[in-house]
């Protein structure tokens, strides 16, 4: 009797204990209940250590995304999301997206990167930039965590300390207050006010100063040093009005997400002549139709954001992820238990007249995607390419980078889909098959220098290279280091090195390959569809899918090399695919002669079955008689 | 009598030597001098707070020198931050928050670098020295003349070797200001006018993250009374001197440096006339005038330091009649400007002392009929010293240099007491009203 007493009051408390974890666990917002309603994010905030900001504290401090979102969800599976992980070992890059691009005229520079295991990019590790480098050039279009939150180079250790750590901005995705500005993110990080960008884009705060003009012994508690005291140090200040008398604030958190939020990173520009002017252009389909981003790219609490391409279902060995697809959606698949199709009132396409050889050998986007081809590619701007959004980025058509839009290229799946196409520059070191490339800081003063010998010569948006200054640099470069290997130029497709006869000799190499990276918006309506207009919108020779031409931008391109055949990007001969596009010429023909062939035939076989008809009736006829 | 064999003899005279050879506290003199050292100097800090860490991050950049214990009374933010930097770098280091526990454990110890408030520095230094350290100790040398004598005379006492933090007498853009321009090259004839000014900008106080506040008792076993106090200690009177110690130090050291003297006479005027009086006991605008006599004559220098305004910053000017010298720790304010009426100074740019002038400057084109009253802008001769480093790691680098026996200190206490004397009678000067005369005896400890 006493041991199950015992016994029971044990059962008791660890019962009791139980409850008590879960009232208090952290990810209470992750486990929903089912009420479709939106919970009221009416918080109270928290610093980065975790202390309630009071509007009367001194110093105040910037408010921690992580500290006050995380009492309610789990931020460390957060922080292993899609938008977050680039940097993380063993996370899956997928299929390949774009990446950022290192621009530096000066050193004739512009080389593709990602922390992502993406062929034909380049780690910013492999041109010697930090954690902290990477962030100050390319910070302003991410939504803060990844590498903001991972241990930096001993180098920068003071810095990081001044700035603080770049936590993953909740408020980037999920706050639409009219107020949140993520342009305002992107300002602050770029001033390396790190922990301070959440709190300066969240519409209800106003950081001033920057933590990047703070000597290395600064400290947030402490006044600026005497040395540097006209300097202003980075600050924070409330609205208090937005705050109530318990001290907490309305975030204003949809269920889901307006596409504005997502259009800051994700927005580009194609620069088209023929419509210079935003409103003559057209939005994606999706988005006109009332539509949101997230309603397709949707995720879980881990921020595994469904990207939508073909195959992703069974990287990530989850088969329902295919109803996310183009495909998944408007045609749905009858190996789905339960048919998933038609989501948000998807139509469902006739493709009337389509070979159904369309659908092995296209992408939906093919057709679908993307700017309507024209003869020779466009040039396209991007938001994370050209810092769209930010004040004062370069607003000119010609900026750098030079994207080539739409390039139709075969993909690893052997489909063809459109592309935008980056062709990279770098010089480097190449040694045993690889190159190392070096960071625009190490190669720009002697650019410039051999460069500035020809003062007569004025530089736009790629300095002018001749061949005798790109044969100076590498010569420059063999003697400072004998031992790093042989001295490269890549620009225009083409690999160039110092030849056994100390001349410029030219190769070819993988290195020298444009970068390419499938493109699935702005998908255009169905009366803008390739093929509307019938077969030749392909298969003519002159039609851009396979005879367009692209468009080769680099600072070095010898003289016919600067255009290149779309057939380039097809492994189909252009030979063929010209004889295949000009049967088309009397296809129409040939099936008015087919057609016609057809009711000749037919009326032979009709009236020879008539005649046949009428002599058996006449043979019957007259035995009965 | 006692016979010693030869062989015997020997055998005692090697064991002495061998004696002498390896002990390292003996040595000639006072007792608790330490040998100078070879190799990698061991040091301990006290006082991480924002200077300590300076002194830390410069120190960090210099090789063969490594940090063994750190010590600080916040230990909830200052002596953490400290310890996780040092660590981070590859320094493990003993942390403490009383200095006098550290020096009694921690052995092997050859340095310690002094980055407390300043009415500390005269018993820790004091004691530093006494237990055979080497002592690098952060100006103001004492927030009391009492005390910098204490320092003086423990210093020579022991034998050990001092260094006052006036860093800028290390700095080798000073250096070849003095040793070229000044006294190679007379560049300036004679030097009658110096003119400095440290304008810094209203502050708000130091503040502490919350949960990092230091127990009272802790606070006031060393000598605080408030947290408020313990993070603003410079405006105390019992516990600093105001901006005329913190910040003019550094430059009237220069004055004195330079015109190879000290003041004879000293006027000031200051007061509290911004602050809050309850949280700012110092005055927080100096305005001195000094006197000096030097053997080519009087020197009239002014020197402001105001906490309100920070329009020009920092610098010193000394003007002669051949030329002026306008220098700065500031990298971005180094040049010399010479006098219309002076001779050209082609020979110090063909010498390599200056730059020579960017531009010929042009009278400015006008409509009006050519007016030879116009006078040029005189043209700006730049230092041709370039300077990257952090400020205080040359002062550092000759401390540990004399450390190891391989150079002399360029601020030794004596010298550092010289400008004791001179900063804390500004402070006199200004609380009096009157003109001060200072006895040439008295800038000696």
């Amino acid at each position: 009797m006493k041991m199950k007493r015992i016994i029971l009051i044990f059962l008791f408390c660890a019962f009791a204990r139980g409850e008590t974890l879960a009232q208090t666990r952290e990810d209470v917002g992750d486990t929903p209940d089912g009420n479709r309603s939106v919970p009221v994010h009416l918080l109270k905030l928290y610093d980065e250590f975790d202390h309630v900001i009071r509007p009367d504290d001194r110093p105040l401090m910037p408010f921690s995304p992580k500290q006050t979102c995380r009492k309610c969800h789990d931020y460390e599976k957060i922080r292993h999301g899609w938008h977050f992980n680039a940097a993380d070992s063993g996370a899956r890059g997928g299929r390949r997206g774009e990446p950022w691009i290192l621009v530096d005229p000066g050193a004739a520079t512009q080389i593709p990167l990602s922390y992502r295991n993406w062929t034909g990019t380049y780690r910013p590790t492999d041109l010697g930039l930090s954690t902290l480098d990477f962030l100050k050039t390319f910070g302003r279009h991410l939504p803060g965590g990844g590498v903001g939150e991972k241990d930096g180079a001993l180098k920068d250790y003071m810095r990081w300390q001044v700035s603080g750590t770049l936590e993953v901005n909740c408020q980037s995705c999920h706050n639409a207050d009219a107020g949140q500005s993520q342009a305002e993110f992107g300002m602050q990080v770029l001033r390396q006010n790190f922990r301070w960008a959440a709190a300066a884009s969240s519409g209800f705060a106003t950081v001033r100063g920057s933590a990047g003009e703070m000597p290395d012994n600064y400290d947030t508690y402490t006044a600026v040093p005497p040395e540097a005291s006209n300097l202003l140090p980075p600050t924070v200040s409330y609205n208090t009005s937005r705050m109530d008398a318990a001290g907490r604030v309305l975030f204003n958190v949809p269920r889901r997400m307006p596409p504005t939020q997502c259009a800051f990173c994700h927005s580009s520009r194609v620069i088209d002549p023929t419509r210079p002017e935003r409103w003559e252009g057209e939005e994606d389909v999706h988005i006109a139709s009332g539509m949101l981003c997230v309603d397709c790219h949707r995720n879980g609490i881990d921020h595994q954001m469904i990207r939508g391409y073909e195959g992703e279902a069974e990287l990530r060995g989850q088969p329902h992820v295919a109803s996310f697809t183009c495909r998944g959606c408007h045609l749905g698949s009858s190996d789905e238990p339960v048919p998933l199709e038609g989501r948000r009132g998807a139509p469902r396409p006739e493709h009337l007249g389509l070979p159904p050889v369309h659908f092995e050998k296209l992408a939906c986007t093919a057709c679908h995607s993307g700017p309507w081809p024209g003869g020779t590619t466009y040039t396209v701007k991007t938001s994370r390419g050209h810092a769209l959004g930010i004040p004062k980025t370069d607003k000119a058509d010609d900026a750098l980078p030079q994207i080539a839009t739409p390039v139709f290229a075969k993909q690893a799946d052997g489909t063809f889909a459109p592309h935008d196409l980056l062709w990279p520059a770098f010089w480097g070191y190449g040694r045993k098959g690889y190159i190392a490339p070096l960071g625009p800081d190490r190669i720009r003063p002697l650019v410039t220098l051999i460069l500035s010998r020809d003062t007569t010569r004025r530089i736009g948006r790629w300095p002018v290279l001749r061949e005798s200054e790109i044969l100076d640099v590498l010569q420059q470069l063999r003697e400072r280091d004998t031992t790093a290997g042989d001295p490269l130029y890549v620009s225009g497709g083409m690999m160039y090195a110092i030849g056994p006869a100390g001349t410029l000799t030219r190769l070819k190499s993988d290195a020298a390959e444009p970068y390419g990276w499938p493109i699935a918006h702005d998908v255009r309506p169905k009366a803008q569809s390739l093929g509307i207009r019938g077969c030749t919108d392909c298969h003519a020779t002159d039609a851009p899918f396979h005879f367009g031409m692209v468009k080769i931008a680099s600072p070095y391109v010898v003289g016919s090399d600067s255009l290149s055949r779309m057939t380039d990007y097809q492994d189909v001969s252009v030979v063929s695919a010209w004889l295949f596009s000009k049967s088309f010429l009397f296809r129409p023909a040939l099936k008015v002669l087919i057609i016609l062939s057809f009711l000749l035939i037919a009326s032979v076989v009709l009236i020879q079955a008539l005649g046949g008809l009428a002599h058996i009736i006449r043979k019957l006829a007259s035995e009965e008689e | 009598m006692t016979h010693i064999d030869r062989r015997k003899f020997l055998g005692y005279a090697a064991a002495a030597g061998a004696g002498l050879l390896l002990t390292r506290t003996h040595g000639e003199g006072a007792p608790g001098k330490r040998e100078k050292i070879s190799g990698e100097v061991r040091i301990a800090l006290i006082g991480s707070g924002a200077q300590g860490q300076v002194l830390m991050n410069s120190c960090l950049k210099i090789p063969g020198v490594r940090f063994q214990a750190v010590c600080d009374i916040w230990e909830a933010y200052n002596l953490r931050r400290a310890q996780r930097m040092l660590e981070k770098f590859g320094q493990k280091v003993n942390a403490y928050e009383d200095y006098r526990q550290m020096i009694a454990k921690e052995k092997g110890l050859d340095a310690v670098l002094i980055a407390t408030p300043d009415f500390w520095h005269a018993p820790q230094t004091v004691d530093c020295l006494s237990a055979g350290l080497h002592v690098y100790c952060e100006k103001e040398m004492s927030n009391t003349l009492e005390g910098a004598r204490r320092m003086v005379r423990a210093a020579r006492q022991t034998g050990n070797l001092l260094q006052i933090g006036h860093q800028r007498r290390s700095n080798p853009r000073y250096l070849h200001c003095y040793r070229k321009l000044i006294r190679e090259a007379k560049l300036l004839g004679r030097i009658t006018t110096v003119n400095g000014q440290w304008n810094r900008a209203v502050q708000p106080d130091n503040t502490w993250p919350k949960g990092a506040v230091i127990d009272g008792a802790i606070l006031r076993k060393y000598g605080f009374r408030t947290m408020e106090e313990f993070r603003n200690w410079r405006w105390y009177r019992h516990l600093g001197g105001g901006p005329v110690v913190d910040l003019g130090s550094h430059q009237l050291d220069i004055y004195n440096w330079f015109l190879d003297t000290k003041p004879r006479t000293i006027v000031a005027s200051g007061g509290i006339d911004y602050y809050d009086r309850k949280t700012h006991e110092w005055f927080d605008s100096v305005l001195a005038t000094f006197e000096y006599e030097t053997p080519q004559g009087k020197v009239r220098a002014f020197y402001q330091t105001i906490s309100t305004n920070s329009n020009q910053g920092y610098s010193e000017s000394f003007m002669g009649d051949q030329g002026t010298l306008v220098i700065s720790e500031s990298a971005s304010r180094g040049a010399a400007y010479r006098e219309p009426t002076a001779p050209e100074w082609d020979r110090w740019v063909s010498l390599g002392y200056l730059k020579a002038p960017a531009s010929e400057v042009t009278k400015p084109q006008t409509d009006a009929v050519l007016d030879v009253r116009e006078t040029l802008a005189p043209p700006s001769f730049e230092l041709p010293v370039k300077f990257d480093d952090p400020y205080h790691k040359p002062h550092l680098e000759n401390f540990f240099n004399a450390v190891r026996g391989t150079e002399k200190l360029n601020c030794p206490p004596e010298i550092g007491y010289e400008t004791a004397v001179t900063v804390l009678t500004v402070n006199k000067a200004a609380e009096s009203g009157k003109k001060i005369t200072v006895d040439p005896r008295e800038f000696v400890a």
